[in-house]
């Protein structure tokens, strides 16, 4: 699962520090700040909207990893079944009625996780 | 104080800053159209560029000789810089801004002398060009900088504003007693505030001296 959604965090987390104007960066060196000081009072909080961001997006593609789950985890309930997993068992199972619960709940996490991430991402301008 | 700049070479986009100049003054101008090397003098005098040769010096202090392997950080050189977009740091207050590189005694003196008072606890986003300007300037100020550097000053502001923040500018110099380089392409900022100009044109010096003669 880490492994699939890892790029997604990656990418945004990326995107958020090449975004940062480097001028705020030097400008801080020369009021005497060290290279730490400075990622951690200026670089970190400026980007911190595209990491959650990234986070939210990694976790949502998360809990829908299907194929590298069953492939590489297994299918555990409770331990490596993802909400896509669970749904697929339910399916075999003939289980329909808990399979489109499962689904709903899928649907709703896939809508939240778009909406934070969206917001965010639309709030970062605004915010530098 | 007394800037030494001696065979300063820099590889840019379009050619090489090559400068050797000597300057003493309290206010030093640096003048040129735009693209001339005016803001890549000032980030190497802040040591945020690696020179390819040459030497800087400030009074007693090397920070600078490439034929000897010396390069003093950016944090070390206590040089103020205020660039032209500002810079500030748009998470923070006003006062977040200004206290970042503090010398707590300096603070107060510089919220005093900058008019600042009344703006402390502000977002700095939402502060006008002039105001901006104002906490750029105490922000680099409170660290009792060796020397100033100012990178376009006045643009962007309307014209009111200039003769208010010149006047600033005049006070920090003659108040605190801080001795600036002031980059700009427009002259009557020069003839108001700086007594020594460089001109400088695609990289090169192609005149030193006393504003008056230099700018006419």
């Amino acid at each position: 699962m880490m492994v699939m959604s890892f790029p997604l965090l990656v990418r945004g987390c990326r995107v958020a520090f090449e975004e940062i104007n480097a001028r705020l960066e030097q400008v801080a060196k020369t009021l005497g700040a060290s290279d730490a000081r400075v990622f951690f009072t200026i670089s970190l909080p400026l980007a911190r909207r595209g990491i959650i961001g990234g986070l939210v997006l990694a976790f949502a593609r998360a809990i829908g990893e299907f194929g590298a789950t069953i492939l590489v985890a297994g299918n555990i309930p409770g331990r490596t079944q993802t909400l896509a997993l669970a749904i697929y068992d339910r399916v075999q199972l003939g289980h329909d009625g808990e399979a489109f619960r499962f689904l709903a709940v899928a649907v709703v996490i896939a809508f939240v996780a778009l909406w934070i991430s969206e917001a965010v991402l639309r709030n970062r301008g605004a915010a530098r | 104080m007394r800037l030494v700049l001696e065979g300063v070479t820099l590889a840019l986009a379009h050619f090489d800053l090559e400068i050797t100049a000597g300057l003493s003054s309290r206010v030093t101008g640096i003048f040129g159209p735009s693209g001339a090397g005016k803001t890549s003098l000032l980030d190497t005098v802040a040591g945020l560029r690696t020179l390819r040769a040459g030497r800087i010096a400030l009074d007693d202090i090397v920070f600078d000789d490439k034929s000897v392997g010396i390069h003093v950080a950016a944090r070390h050189r206590r040089i103020g810089y205020v660039p032209q977009e500002n810079a500030l740091f748009p998470h923070m207050s006003v006062l977040r801004n200004i206290r970042y590189g503090a010398g707590e005694e300096e603070v107060e003196r510089v919220i005093d002398v900058l008019e600042l008072g009344h703006l402390l606890g502000r977002g700095v986003t939402a502060l006008s060009g002039g105001e901006q300007k104002r906490v750029a300037l105490a922000r680099a100020l409170v660290t009792s900088p060796r020397l100033l550097l100012l990178d376009e000053p006045l643009a962007g502001l309307d014209r009111p504003l200039h003769a208010r923040i010149l006047a600033f500018l005049q006070r920090i110099r003659d108040e605190l007693r801080v001795p600036m380089l002031y980059v700009t392409h427009d002259p009557t900022e020069l003839q108001a505030i700086a007594e020594e100009t460089v001109v400088l044109d695609r990289g090169r010096v192609v005149a030193v001296g006393a504003t008056a003669e230099v700018i006419g």
